[in-house]
């Protein structure tokens, strides 16, 4: 009775000659992007580096500043150290805060989106909670939650959750304002609820992508925040940590490792959304 | 051959009116000011009839169409499609949009089923008619694809079939070939009067092409605009089935004219 929108792929008959072809011009064009991709990693470590060998110190200070290499070496002791422990002790409040917003996000999103009712009813203290960092839910985090731990999800839960919302809530207010794929539903006797599921949902999917990678990337945001109230483990811990006894490589280690699983995993969020719309196709050499 | 779901009932009966509009009118806003779009419009149409509404830019021929499909409703007077007062969209009426109109999540083929899959047909139903559909506007290899890798001319085909495949009391089109070039719409013309043959469904189809008008309808309504209103109603005697060599027709030319003089009139009145 509901169309499914999972992925078909397109049956594209074409010659083996013109697939090698095709083969060919991808790995160039990737190979291209990766090149290019790589200098400016290149460039951003010389520059930092550049700039700490020099003690530069004008506006900024970078005298305090850690060189990559003594980073690298507190990467290095990080990995001999039981590094798992943290990592997967980060990695589960960020994907439970993130799972836990994803649902919550896309389901009212979805009915403050199409409601009216709805919007009126819960919007406005919503509204009123968002504009909260994460850092001053600490306190009220300790206070209501049984343990530290549940205490983590719901910081991590803060940050994935309102980019869902709003990015949901837009996309379908955007699918009711262009009546035409509404009216092609009606007109084909869909029901409110087949509109619902086969249009504003599908239709609704690339806004909804967007909030689910901006609040990946928040859940890893919120994480040194949450980890605040953390008694032993996590990267944020071990970050917060060592800037506690003032032990500098350390610190930035825990960021880039932040920033590293924190792009990771949006990535992959982008990649498995991106495979629930083969309808799309984007090309950005052809603006 | 005829293409229907279910053939016994669906008799045509030339003689009853399958479309009724009895003193309508209709109004928006705009600046807050109540505006006139359609005045006193009254007409009806014979099951089975291709009806062409013809008229310039904005006399309201979308906004007609649109109260026969069900997406807006008059300010005063009567929308009866067969017998029943229209109240609400539904699938006893196709609709083609004048915009590209087939789902972009869907392939092909889902959407040209979409309607049957919502009524609950069994899949090798669903699957039989679509084939066959496909068939009729030569569009089987394409099954496959999305909307965006077909051209607009096939798109349209897809949205014309997607419709009759409910098996619609009544087609409504708002200037379905209006986005595709001239050679491509002499073919979608003459592949639509090859399906209007087959299937038999009354047709009432928006156009500002006169030529177009003259090769489809049995009749045609013709518009004039501020407010708009039916100006004239234009018999097209040309003898079917008709092609693209039916332009030739020196009753085609005496049409033409007489169409020709009536929008004159109108088209003065909006340059003045
Ligand atoms: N929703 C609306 N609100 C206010 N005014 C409208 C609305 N829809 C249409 N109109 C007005 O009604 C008039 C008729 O519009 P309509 O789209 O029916 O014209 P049309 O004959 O289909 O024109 P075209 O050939 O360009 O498609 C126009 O002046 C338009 O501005
Ligand atoms: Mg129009």
């Amino acid at each position: 009775m509901v169309v499914s929108f999972i992925p078909k792929i397109a049956n594209q008959k074409q010659s083996t000659k013109k697939q090698t072809l095709l083969l060919y011009e991808l790995i160039k064009n990737y190979s291209l992007s990766f090149s290019r991709k790589l200098i400016s990693l290149l460039i951003f470590f010389g520059v930092w580096h550049f700039l700490c060998t020099i003690d530069f110190n004008f506006g900024i200070n970078f005298v305090f500043v850690p060189t990559p290499i003594e980073v690298i070496n507190a990467f290095f002791q990080f990995i001999n150290d039981s590094p798992l422990i943290h990592i997967k002790a980060s990695i589960l409040r960020v994907i439970g805060g993130f799972i836990t917003g994803s649902i919550f996000g896309i389901i009212l999103g979805l009915f403050i989106g199409s409601s009216k009712l709805v919007e009126d009813l819960v919007s406005t203290p919503l509204e009123l909670l968002r504009p909260i960092p994460a850092v001053a839910w600490i306190p009220l985090a300790i206070l209501m939650f049984p343990d530290a731990e549940s205490g983590m999800y719901y910081i991590t839960f803060v940050g994935a959750f309102y980019p869902i919302l709003i990015s949901t809530q837009k996309a379908v207010e955007s699918t009711l304002s262009d009546r035409l794929m509404i009216r092609v539903g009606q007109s084909l006797g869909a029901n409110q609820l087949h509109l619902f599921t086969d249009i504003v949902i599908p239709s609704s999917l690339p806004g909804i992508s967007a909030g689910l990678v901006i609040g990946m990337g928040n859940a890893w945001f919120c994480l040194v925040t949450a980890e605040i109230i953390a008694g032993r483990f996590g990267i944020g811990y071990k970050t917060w940590e060592s800037y506690v006894i003032s032990e500098y490589p350390p610190i930035v280690m825990g960021m880039i490792l932040i920033g590293l699983l924190g792009s990771l995993s949006s990535f992959l969020v982008l990649k498995f959304t991106n495979s629930l719309m083969p309808w799309r196709e984007i090309s950005k050499n052809g603006l | 051959m005829v293409y229907r779901n279910n053939s016994v009932d669906t008799q045509i009966d030339v003689t009853k009116n399958i479309v009724v509009i009895e003193k309508l009118n209709k109004s928006f806003l705009f600046n807050r000011k109540k505006r006139l779009i359609l005045s006193n419009i009254n007409f009806n149409i014979k099951e089975g009839e291709f009806i062409c509404l013809l008229g310039p830019s904005g006399c309201g021929k979308s906004t007609l169409l649109d109260m026969l499909g069900g997406f807006t409703f008059p300010d005063s007077g009567n929308v009866i499609v067969n017998n029943k007062l229209v109240k609400k969209p539904g699938p006893e009426r196709g609709f083609v949009f004048q915009k590209n109109s087939l789902i972009p999540w869907l392939t092909l083929e889902e959407n040209v089923g979409y309607g049957l899959k919502l009524k609950n047909e069994s899949t090798l139903l669903i699957k039989e008619n679509v084939d066959r559909f496909m068939r009729l506007v030569g569009l089987e290899n394409y099954s496959n694809l999305y909307p965006h890798q077909l051209s607009g001319g096939m798109q349209q085909r897809g949205c014309i079939i997607r419709s009759l495949i409910n098996n619609p009391k009544i087609l409504l089109m708002d200037e379905p070939f209006g986005a595709v070039d001239a050679q491509t719409r002499t073919l979608l013309q003459e592949m639509l009067l090859e399906i209007w043959r087959k299937v038999g469904t009354t047709i009432i189809f928006v156009t500002h092409d006169i030529d177009e008008a003259i090769l489809l309808a049995d009749r045609i309504f013709i518009m004039g605009v501020n407010p708009g209103h039916i100006k004239e109603i234009v018999k097209v005697n040309i003898s079917r089935p008709r092609t693209f060599k039916t332009s030739l027709d020196p009753e085609f030319q005496v049409s033409k004219i007489k169409i020709l003089e009536s929008i004159r009139e109108e088209t003065l009145k909006i340059i003045k």
